[in-house]
């Protein structure tokens, strides 16, 4: 695994291999997301023959990204590369369901286990001026998460998710998202108010999350998170009223959730989500 | 022939593309669209668009998509 340096060596390292015509890949780049994995350290490439992998260290185990050029040298590739890394490694393959299949059963072929598997969920809307609904009015207890909030919602987003599964953002990554408006919390309390885990005047800790980005006129639902504690305040319908209140403009929303949970699936259903067809099959290998 | 217009409007069947000057910032296009939409083209053209080239520029709008097509010798 050599660590790689620049985003453009990773497309110039893709070249060989779609020269050979249409890829098999998972490997959906994008530059930005690329540089900042590259600035701390965490971007590895492996060639073994004409396929390239692209793997991203994630605490304690790799992400494996892959660009071959056939099915055949994929699993060849797949063989060469679990026999040099020997740390757990995760793939993601994505795609409609058949397509998934047939590539997972390479992976199942050089040792990778099915983890779990996501749907894509999309909710579209019209354009707002299309729309004839009064807005609801402001909840003053649904606000923005701070900076200071990085560490705390890092924390609760690691003990209550698959990290193999559900792509977890560290305290630097939710801090940062956090000062770009991207995080809705409610939190336990009243700001001000002492509480048992937060002295008076201090900032009360967070009962709920919502994590979205937008783009343009689409937003994808990272994670949206009730401490158990508090699921008797509806906080998760709060949060979400107001992430699409404040999402006018966007037309496709998007998200990604894990397939046996039910619960989760009706309620995004309840607020118009639909399963697209795009599966995501999440493959894991451990270090014999 | 389809025309670019038309491939764009089967993978993102939602969106106007017509009013659009960039496809990514706007959010019409996410990354696994563009690697869609490369591999489309690839299909409906007989080409191989080179890994270099994909790059969000290169997909940006209709006119760099007809740019990126005649750098593969096709007139669309």
């Amino acid at each position: 695994m050599n660590q790689l340096s620049s985003v453009a060596a990773i497309y110039e390292q893709m070249d060989q291999t779609r020269r050979a015509g249409p890829p098999v890949t998972n490997f959906y780049p994008v530059p930005d997301k690329l540089q900042r994995s590259i600035a701390r350290g965490e971007l590895f490439s492996m060639k073994a023959g004409n396929v390239l992998f692209v793997l991203r260290r994630d605490r304690d185990f790799l992400h494996l990204s892959f660009v071959a050029a056939t099915a055949a040298e994929l699993l060849a590739a797949l063989r060469e590369l679990v026999a040099s890394v020997a740390e757990t490694v995760t793939v993601d393959v994505l795609g409609p369901r058949e397509r998934v299949a047939e590539i997972a059963e390479l992976f199942a072929q050089a040792g990778f286990r099915g983890h779990c598997t996501l749907h894509r969920m999309t909710r579209t809307t019209p354009p707002a001026a299309n729309l004839v609904e009064p807005p609801a009015p402001p909840d003053p207890e649904v606000v923005f998460a701070g900076r200071d909030d990085g560490a705390a919602m890092a924390g609760m987003l690691g003990t209550a998710l698959d990290r193999y599964a559900e792509q977890i953002p560290d305290a630097d990554e939710m801090a940062r998202a956090a000062s770009e408006r991207k995080v809705l919390v409610v939190r336990s309390g009243p700001a001000g108010a002492a509480t048992e885990a937060a002295p008076r005047g201090a900032v009360s800790p967070i009962a709920g999350l919502l994590f979205f980005e937008v783009t343009g006129q689409s937003s994808l639902l990272r994670h949206w998170l009730v401490d158990p504690a508090h699921r008797d305040r509806r906080i998760g319908a709060r949060l979400m009223r107001r992430y699409f209140a404040d999402c006018k403009d966007v037309r496709r929303f998007l998200l990604w959730v894990i397939s046996d949970n039910h619960n989760a699936i009706d309620r995004y259903r309840h607020y118009g989500y639909h399963e697209d067809g795009l599966i995501d099959q999440v493959l894991i290998r451990r270090p014999s | 022939m389809k025309t670019v217009l038309e491939v764009l409007k089967e993978i993102r069947p939602e969106f106007d593309f017509t009013t659009s000057e960039d496809f990514i910032a706007d959010g019409m296009l996410d990354s696994f669209d563009v690697v869609t939409l490369i591999s489309e083209l690839d299909r409906r053209y007989g080409i191989s668009i080179a890994g270099t080239d994909i790059l969000p520029e290169n997909v940006r709008n209709l006119a760099a998509i007809q740019q990126l097509l005649l750098k593969y010798g096709i007139a669309p």
